[in-house]
């Protein structure tokens, strides 16, 4: 599904990303793990088409991506370390402006609906600049739940969740695997890649350092812990 | 279609924040003070300096506009979306150059009677071809400025970036505007000055065009 070619990259002469290469199956949910800078941000940036690379290439469902058409995008979506909303619009307009963008076909009843069920109605008129950063992941969430797509590239989605947000994402990664959705996400949250993930991709030093579909407790709190 | 749900963006922005044009405005209507107050100088004077003086004023305001119009896409990264979407980027670029067109134009008519009232500014001047010469001058410091912009957003250094490479880009067109606002003082037709609205024209063609064609890869990391 995802064919990731010598993928390069540097900020300031500083080498993040070296000759990283890797292939995604459709479905498969890869955690992208790696200490702090060891590029996974850059490199989920490179795929979504925020960043680009150095050098290589990648290609997702046949199309190539880093050319200037914008088609590809269609069936990946992003959720970054930021909120990717615009501070001064509702959480609504937010939704409605993004789905439009990506000409999606979702009725205003049903983004309402799904304000509701994210517990986000009472905040439906305040602009998301006065939301809290649980209530923008739900945001996010919604977001992910009214567009179609392919891939998933997540940047650490936990962070800033309340338990309720928690299960909120936990029933859309299960939604999401039932639908064959694939996903790579990064996080330091050891006990989700234990229960969601089924495939470790370890990042460091620019470079895929360990890559395996078989994912046990022991190699997870060795990664987390920079043993390998 | 895609456009006009960016220019829609644009300006619901704008209407909800109303960032941009106040800012701009409350700037612009400063600088015009100071100048006031800056030159103490007879009237007949003034409407030598005016031209010049008009312009720089829209020089300063334009830039502090276009500051505001990208920080909000800097305050939660919505530009990364934006750029992660299956958006056209020409048109995130024409969508962003339209919109700051208007509110450079909204900026013009809130504060143009101010130069009259201060600054000896006369009435009784061509003012459908100084709208004309306003409107294609605007035009020309918008595609510039969206696209300097643009390039600034993705630096660490793009609030400093923007004016330093925006005053050399157009100062051409600068030039150029205030010597026709100073021909239409001086009560002269279009003809005298068809070189200065070529020069404008074509930068505002050709930094349009580059814009459009350029703005996604100027634009990412």
């Amino acid at each position: 599904m995802l064919t990731v070619n010598n993928i390069s990259k540097s900020f300031h002469h500083k080498k993040i990303l070296k000759q990283v290469s890797f292939e995604v199956g459709r479905g498969e949910h890869v955690a992208l793990l790696g200490p702090n800078g060891a590029g996974k941000t850059t490199l989920l940036k490179i795929l979504a088409g925020i960043v680009r690379p150095l050098s290589g290439t990648a290609e997702l469902l046949g199309e190539k991506l880093f050319t200037e058409n914008s088609a590809h995008r269609r069936h990946l979506i992003f959720w970054g370390h930021a909120a990717l909303f615009y501070p001064a619009l509702t959480g609504y307009e937010n939704i409605a402006l993004f789905l439009a963008l990506r000409a999606e076909k979702v009725s205003p009843e049903s983004i309402r609906e799904h304000l509701e069920r994210y517990h986000l109605e009472g905040s439906k008129k305040d602009p998301v600049r006065t939301y809290s950063a649980g209530m923008l992941q739900r945001l996010t969430m919604i977001k992910l739940t009214l567009s179609s797509w392919q891939l998933g590239l997540i940047d650490e989605p936990t962070t800033g969740l309340d338990i309720e947000g928690l299960e909120f994402l936990k029933s859309l990664s299960e939604q999401w695997k039932r639908e064959s959705k694939t996903l790579i996400f990064s996080t330091h949250d050891a006990d989700w890649v234990r229960d969601r993930a089924d495939r470790i991709l370890l990042i460091d030093q620019g470079k895929v350092a360990f890559d395996t579909r078989e994912v046990k407790t022991a190699d997870i709190q060795a990664v987390m812990q920079g043993k390998f | 279609m895609q456009l006009l749900t960016l220019i829609n963006k644009e300006l619901r922005q704008e209407m909800r924040s109303k960032e941009s044009i106040v800012s701009m405005t409350v700037f612009g209507v400063t600088v015009i003070l100071l100048f006031a107050f800056a030159f103490n100088a007879a009237p007949v004077e003034f409407q030598r300096f005016l031209p010049g003086l008009i312009w720089m004023t829209y020089l300063f305001v334009s830039i502090l506009g276009l500051l505001r119009s990208f920080a909000s896409e800097k305050e939660m990264d919505a530009f990364a979306a934006l750029l992660s979407s299956p958006v056209d980027r020409g048109n995130i670029f024409l969508a962003k150059l339209i919109s700051f067109w208007i509110f450079i134009i909204g900026t013009q008519l809130l504060t143009m009677p101010l130069f009259s009232a201060f600054l000896n500014l006369r009435l009784g001047i061509n003012i459908s071809l100084l709208t004309g010469v306003f409107i294609l001058t605007d035009w020309s410091i918008a595609a510039i400025g969206v696209m300097v912009s643009g390039m600034g957003l993705r630096t660490r250094m793009g609030e400093v970036l923007v004016p330093v490479l925006l005053f050399p880009l157009l100062s051409p067109v600068l030039i150029g505007a205030t010597k026709i606002t100073a021909g239409i003082f001086r009560g002269e037709t279009l003809a005298d000055f068809n070189f200065w609205v070529m020069i404008i024209l074509t930068f505002a063609v050709i930094f349009t065009l580059v814009g459009y064609l350029t703005f996604g890869s100027i634009s990412e990391e």
